[in-house]
């Protein structure tokens, strides 16, 4: 027998471990109907929100959905794990979104501050409560239209949307890219160039061009009408009568998600840190060594400006955090690694901790960025760097220098300036 | 058709130099959010710089100021690969940009991420030869280096040095003739230099110029009204002191320069009652960073240490001439690009209004000329607070 219906997905917190437990009378209620599928489908689905929506009062076929659903949630969590997994952690985002232990009451404190306590049955989520936020198992069956879409993809969709998810997700610096805005904000030239690339015919190529323009143009207003009914602007979604508004109107969203398929195969967004990218190209054609031979006393005085201000700013970073190693011991080993010259990744290993915490511990190419910043307000003043408070060039190429002094790994010991310099502080 | 590759292209790193915002992005407020997202961005790297002015901020002509740059915010979405720059959205008259900051908000996950900047120069050389419509379109890899790049040339850049986008000449035409008609004068001028000997061309006289020391005091309770140190001011000049410990400074211009010669202080400037300017590190001269002051205005500076938490303050009220009150703008404009003309304009001043003299001088329309520049280091070397 298929349990999709009668086990219900949940987190275990002493083992930190995510298991499907039966839900007895999830099980008999289907037992007694003598429902039996073979597998989840559209139909089966749609079979069951029938039988809750016909069945108003009755906890049991509502039940069976949310172990569905909670099936369905864990395969978001798993999938966002898979394609994350050095950033975050599995039970750590399934613990925010498989909320429902399969009670059949549902609890929250109303706007006085009593605690109201209702059965989870068809009719609980037929009522507008006001100012209460339903937990996400809820919310996911409360706006399941089977007409639209199967509860996996509408689950994709509420998962997605979900604030308390979306913030664990920035926590992380790692979002799911919207496709609507992606469309509005995209140019209608880069559209039609992925459309091309990706072999649309030409027939339908005008069309499609002529319905980005027009999604483009109404976008706006139509997010400025969701923002004044729900003063949010997260999940927006076109509506069927925004859809219909298109030219041409528009039956589904199929065009528009064809549309993001192009781009997606045309283009994979990635957004770097913009420094790596300047960093990496511009200094290449700096070669440090060479203006040592042409100007001496530039580069006496620019290393004697950086080790003195990379000194006073790593002192006072490792003071700061200094109060903390008492209670997270793992954050000293950070650093201490991190000077004796290994990678982030090296580094999370050996501390049993994502690289993400290792990169927001030590911020390697910030402190640079502050370093130079602070050695080019040391320079100004001297004589023979007057003209980088004048000339924008001039302060750029500079900058780039005094970034690859500082960050870039030097041949023989394999450490950078800044690695050596956290070294002395922290044996001082 | 090709195959479908999504689930690898659903994610997206949010980048490391975003800055995430407190609160949601509001609609149609999102020159808010960059602002915030500016204001923690100045507090992360611990700077003291304000930013100006926070009124009319749903007015796209209106850029802003930090550390005495005009800065131009363009926003668009995150996922955007080109932005639209409408024309009639650049103000050219009284604080042209200097740098062009490009700010790319994205709604769902409330973050800012400034893609990058470009000085007025480098984005003048951006501009299409020929713009049919009244915009044209950008790419957002054209702006560079980030956020980075941004505070770096706010702290290191000169803002004198720095020319404004007003003397492009695809964006201005108008402008353009005028600057045409310049470069013919100057062309003369220096032609007829040459044969007659440099003497014709006048030099800024500034020398007499010195910063007046104005005492600062002590708000606390206990010894309220004890005069704690002294500050140097260069300008507005300080008539007299009253009872209730506020300096008057009568003004004959509606743009005064502000130069306060000793670091590190906080200013805000009080306008009918309502802060309409505040910056908390400034050094050096300011042009006057809000809309012009009018006869009739109530206008107070309150000037403080910005080192000192609480306990000192020098204020300062503006009054409008009764005999004269010119417009700074329509003089410049009368000056037109005539560094002559300029220079002969800020020696008649010198002696008989300090503050219409130093506000030419410092004015964004001034000829970026040599003997300008010159005048302007010479005076900010002999005002030095001693």
């Amino acid at each position: 027998m298929n349990t999709s219906y009668s086990y219900l997905y949940f987190c275990e917190f002493p083992g930190k471990k995510i298991s499907p437990k039966n839900i007895k009378s999830a099980a008999e209620y289907l037992k007694n109907l003598n429902i039996n599928y073979e597998k989840p489908t559209r139909d089966s689905d749609k079979e069951i929100y029938k039988l809750i929506a016909s069945d108003k009062l009755n906890c049991d076929p509502l039940l069976c959905l949310r172990c569905r659903v909670s099936k369905s949630i864990y395969n978001q969590c798993e999938e966002v794990y898979k394609n994350n997994d050095e950033k975050i952690d599995l039970f750590d985002l399934s613990r925010r979104a498989l909320i429902d232990d399969g009670r059949k009451n549902y609890r929250f404190r109303d706007d006085s501050g009593k605690i109201q306590k209702y059965l989870i049955n068809f009719s609980f989520l037929e009522k507008n409560l006001q100012n209460i936020k339903m937990p996400i198992f809820l919310e996911i069956i409360k706006t399941f239209d089977y007409k639209r879409s199967n509860l996996n993809t509408w689950t994709k969709r509420i998962f997605r949307g979900d604030s308390e998810i979306r913030n664990y997700m920035r926590e992380f610096d790692i979002k799911f890219i919207k496709t609507w805005a992606k469309l509005a904000d995209t140019s209608s030239k880069r559209i039609k160039n992925s459309l091309i690339h990706y072999g649309i015919n030409k027939d339908f190529l005008d069309d499609m061009i002529c319905l980005h323009q027009s999604y483009k143009s109404k976008y706006r207003e139509a997010k400025k009408i969701y923002y004044a009914k729900n003063n949010t602007q997260q999940g927006w979604e076109p509506s069927e009568e925004f859809l219909r508004s298109l030219h041409p109107p528009q039956e589904n969203e199929n065009n528009l998600l064809l549309m993001e398929e192009a781009l997606n195969y045309s283009f994979l967004p990635k957004i770097e840190s913009l420094d790596d990218e300047n960093f990496n190209e511009k200094i290449k054609d700096i070669e440090f060594s060479q203006d040592v031979n042409e100007n001496e006393l530039k580069i006496k005085s620019l290393i004697e400006t950086i080790k003195k201000s990379s000194t006073e700013l790593i002192k006072e970073v490792l003071n700061k955090d200094k109060k903390k190693w008492m209670k997270d011991e793992e954050r000293k080993k950070c650093w201490l690694l991190y000077s004796k010259g290994m990678s982030q990744r090296e580094i999370a290993k050996k501390c049993n901790h994502k690289q993400g915490w290792v990169s927001k511990l030590i911020r390697e190419n910030f402190l640079g960025e502050l370093i130079a910043n602070d050695v080019l307000i040391s320079l100004k003043n001297k004589k023979e760097f007057a003209n980088i408070s004048k000339i924008p060039e001039e302060l750029d190429y500079i900058k780039d220098l005094i970034k690859n002094q500082i960050l870039s790994l030097e041949q023989i010991t394999n450490r950078s300036f800044l690695m050596q310099i956290v070294e002395e502080e922290l044996n001082k | 058709m090709k195959g479908n590759n999504k689930n690898k292209s659903d994610y997206a790193s949010i980048p490391e130099e975003a800055i995430l915002l407190d609160k949601s992005v509001k609609f149609g407020e999102e020159k808010k959010a960059v602002l915030e997202a500016l204001r923690l961005s100045i507090k992360e790297r611990k700077l003291n710089y304000g930013i100006g002015p926070l009124t009319d901020l749903g007015n796209p002509l209106k850029n802003i100021r930090i550390n005495n740059f005009s800065i131009k915010i363009i926003t668009t979405g995150i996922y955007a690969d080109e932005v639209e720059i409408k024309l009639n959205e650049i103000e050219y008259k009284h604080f042209p940009p200097q740098l062009i900051l490009l700010a790319q908000i994205d709604d769902e996950y409330d973050y800012v991420f400034f893609k990058g900047v470009l000085t007025a120069e480098e984005f003048s050389k951006l501009v299409p030869q020929r713009i049919n419509n009244d915009y044209f379109s950008l790419e957002v890899d054209c702006f560079k280096g980030g956020i980075n790049r941004f505070f770096t040339f706010i702290q290191v850049l000169n803002p004198e040095f720095i020319k404004s986008l007003q003397e492009d000449k695809k964006l201005s035409p108008i402008l353009n003739l005028r600057k045409k008609a310049a470069f013919i004068t100057a062309g003369l001028t220096a032609g007829l230099a040459i044969l007659l000997g440099s003497n014709l061309s006048p030099t800024p006289k500034l020398a007499s110029i010195q910063s007046q020391q104005v005492a600062m005091f002590s708000t606390l309770r206990g010894n309220q009204g004890e005069a704690v140190k002294n500050i140097c001011l260069v300008t507005p000049e300080i008539s007299y002191t009253s009872d209730e410990l506020i300096n008057f400074s009568e003004i004959k211009v509606n743009k005064p320069l502000i130069y306060i010669s000793s670091p590190s202080q906080k200013l805000l400037i009080i306008k009918n009652g309502s802060i309409v300017w505040e910056s908390s590190e400034i050094l050096g001269p300011i042009r006057w960073p809000v809309k012009g002051i009018q006869k009739g205005d109530d206008v107070l500076l309150r000037i403080k240490p910005s080192n000192t938490p609480i306990g000192m303050e020098t204020k300062i009220r503006l009054l409008p001439s009764d005999e004269t009150f010119l417009d700074l703008d329509l003089i410049a404009n009368g000056l037109k690009d005539n560094q002559n003309k300029w220079i002969r304009e800020i020696n008649n001043n010198v002696k008989t209004d300090k503050v219409l003299a130093l506000s030419l001088l410092f004015s964004e329309f001034a000829p970026k000329s040599e003997k300008i520049l010159n005048a302007k280091e010479e005076l900010v070397e002999n005002t030095k607070c001693k």
